[in-house]
């Protein structure tokens, strides 16, 4: 680790924390509905919108017709890019004329994109075209956004409120949120990757004629092999900057190109890394201050923030101790840079990024359910790669997705307050509220379906040498690891992945494709529940007995409650996958 | 996996979670539990 590596990293927090209010206020006027800047421009618009789909903008929801709403839009959603993807041979803007999406393929694509996951089972230059990257792939990213961001804040209203089965109308929230959140933020950012180096065009891909040619074998449908020449390279191109900007803002994730926040196009210059990275953290991080100002507690949305920021600086801390120490297997390479030896764990890292940005890129991208990428996790060390794993096991709240690590949160905060009440022997409260029978059984029931997805799911895959181990390139542990990492990032919704698996087979498209459904979908609708139930109590007056949601002694327990049930939920699984593999790596094993 | 399964799983999935939404309710009523 160095002192530069540091300052970039406090420098990147730094800028989180001094954007976080901001966003916050100006996010609770979007959603209260209350005067903002953009109105002038937007309200018109926002009007039109409701007149031309009959929404009836001062109608509110239950929880039940809010779910319900949304179910309804992720599966029309869902459909309309599955058709587009298969159809896109017959469609315009396809300039490399590529065939459509295999069905297994392209249902596996439209649940990622639809639930926020990005997983890619696929290389995008190579299988979409530029409309389904626009049409079907793009808007996912900002609908799936703005669908976590109406949820979150059905939470803070169910919290916020009193005596009523209202949560607000899931129509507008969405709406409101993509007017006047993501598509203003997303014009600018787009404009200034642009200025980046980020390509936007539509154009044919480029062909280039290689310096020097280069001979590779190849090996032909029928398993022979041949020897041949290579002397041009193909450039591939694409209106990368409008969706790079979602990509990154919205947590989604999904690179444009295959190897994503790596490639010099999606990602060019160490300022349009250092942005990416904030863009990840921007709406999640304001969103703490978003809970604290709609339940009129801000210091509440702050102990939130503290408890978010202790899981960052040791997640990134771990990461980057452990990326900056070399593989004790490769002799002649010393964990501190020097004029001829990068130093550390270079493996799978861009030059022009580093151990400490890639690190932390790693850390963010995995705190949020983001899952772009600028370093290959699979290439980390042991330890290093156990980093995101660990951060998605959790559930993603370190900030988190846009408005799911929000709500993930406020799930842990239920369940820390419902364990404070225990230890002093009395009701617990939230806020004033009190927390029952119900609102417990449906906090367990989101925290359990997670790991039995995951945990079933791999152990399936572990057990069935004929669909699940013959999609490995990696045996032992770091198999293990890389299938538990497929099933966490397609049920955290996070869309990175450990290379390495095969998943565009049969098994993993329709088994990951049921994780990322199950990981959000069946996770929402108990979360929604809690928010009905309680919009429907009383606010009980603070006590003397009254826990207080806004101390330090407040962000200790729900650190601890978080490091409890989730760290402790994985650990075995873990001791076996990337733990088992650092101890035969120091015993001079690898895989 | 054929064009028919996809539309059909997406529907299955989509309509499960409906009647699971219901179960929820259930949950906010006191009705699933003893």
């Amino acid at each position: 680790m160095t002192a530069n590596g540091w300052i970039q990293i406090l420098f990147f927090f730094a800028s989180v924390f001094l954007l976080a209010k901001p966003m916050g206020l100006y996010m609770c006027r979007v959603f209260e509905r209350r005067k903002t800047p953009l109105d002038v421009l937007l309200r018109p618009v926002e009007r039109v919108l409701y007149k031309l789909t009959g929404v009836k903008e001062d109608e509110s929801m239950r929880w039940t017709e809010y779910a319900v709403a949304m179910l309804i839009f992720s599966a029309a959603t869902l459909l309309f890019t599955y058709a587009i993807e298969r159809m896109q041979a017959f469609l315009p803007l396809n300039p490399q004329h590529l065939p459509g999406v295999a069905p297994g393929l392209a249902w596996n694509t439209a649940i990622s994109f639809t639930t926020n996951t990005n997983w890619q089972s696929y290389v995008p230059e190579t299988t979409m075209s530029y409309l389904t990257q626009m049409l079907g792939l793009a808007t996912h990213n900002f609908w799936s956004a703005a669908v976590g961001m109406a949820l979150a804040v059905a939470l803070i209203r169910g919290i916020a409120s009193r005596e009523t089965d209202r949560l607000g109308n899931f129509w507008v929230d969405m709406t409101r949120a993509t007017l006047y959140i993501l598509l203003p933020l997303c014009l600018v950012y787009g404009t200034v990757l642009v200025s980046q180096g980020v390509v936007q065009n539509l154009k044919p891909y480029d062909t280039a004629t290689l310096v020097e040619k280069q001979n590779v074998t190849i090996t032909g449908t029928d398993g022979k092999t041949s020897p041949q020449t290579v002397t041009t390279q193909t450039i591939a191109q694409g209106p990368v900057a409008s969706q790079e900007a979602i990509k990154m803002l919205g947590t989604n994730g999904g690179g444009f190109f295959n190897t994503n926040s790596a490639h010099p196009f999606e990602n060019p210059t160490p300022l349009s890394n250092y942005l990416q990275l904030l863009s990840i953290f921007l709406i999640p991080a304001g969103l703490t201050v978003t809970l604290g100002r709609m339940v009129k507690a801000p210091r509440h949305g702050w102990a939130v923030f503290a408890a978010m920021s202790v899981f960052f600086f040791i997640g990134v801390a771990a990461s980057y101790s452990a990326e900056s120490r070399a593989n004790p297997l490769l002799h002649n390479v010393t964990t501190q840079a020097t004029a001829t030896d990068t130093g550390g764990n270079m493996e799978g890292k861009e030059v022009r990024f580093g151990i400490a940005n890639s690190a932390l890129f790693a850390t963010v991208t995995t705190d949020a359910s983001c899952g772009a990428v600028n370093a290959m996790h699979d290439s980390f060390s042991p330890l290093g790669g156990m980093i995101p794993m660990t951060n998605i096991l959790l559930g993603e709240i370190v900030f988190g997705g846009v408005g799911a690590g929000m709500y993930g949160m406020l799930i842990f905060v239920v369940l820390a307050v419902f364990i404070a009440g225990l230890m002093v022997g009395r009701t617990p409260e939230y806020l004033g509220k009190k927390i029952e029978a119900a609102d417990v059984q449906l906090a367990m029931l989101y925290l359990l379906i997670f790991p039995l997805i995951i945990l079933c799911l791999a152990a399936v895959s572990v057990l069935s040498p004929t669909f699940g181990l013959s999609s490995l390139t990696n045996q032992g542990p770091h198999g293990l690891s890389e299938i538990l990492y497929a099933f966490a990032s397609a049920a955290g919704n996070n869309g990175s992945a450990f290379a390495g698996l095969n998943a565009n087979t049969p098994w993993y498209n329709a088994s990951l494709g049921f994780a990322m459904f199950a990981g959000r979908f069946l996770m929402i609708v108990p979360m929604l529940a809690i928010a009905g139930n309680l919009a429907k109590k009383k606010i009980t007056p603070a006590s003397q007995g009254t826990f207080p949601v806004t101390t330090p002694l407040f962000t200790i327990l729900l650190c601890s409650v978080i490091l409890i049930v989730g760290a402790l939920t994985f650990f075995p699984v873990l001791s076996l996958g990337p733990i088992l593999e650092h101890l035969q790596m120091h015993a001079g094993k690898m895989y | 996996m054929s064009d028919l399964l996809s539309v059909g799983a997406t529907i299955l999935l989509f309509a499960v979670s409906v009647i699971y939404t219901k179960a929820c309710d259930g949950i906010t009523k006191g009705r699933n539990h003893a």
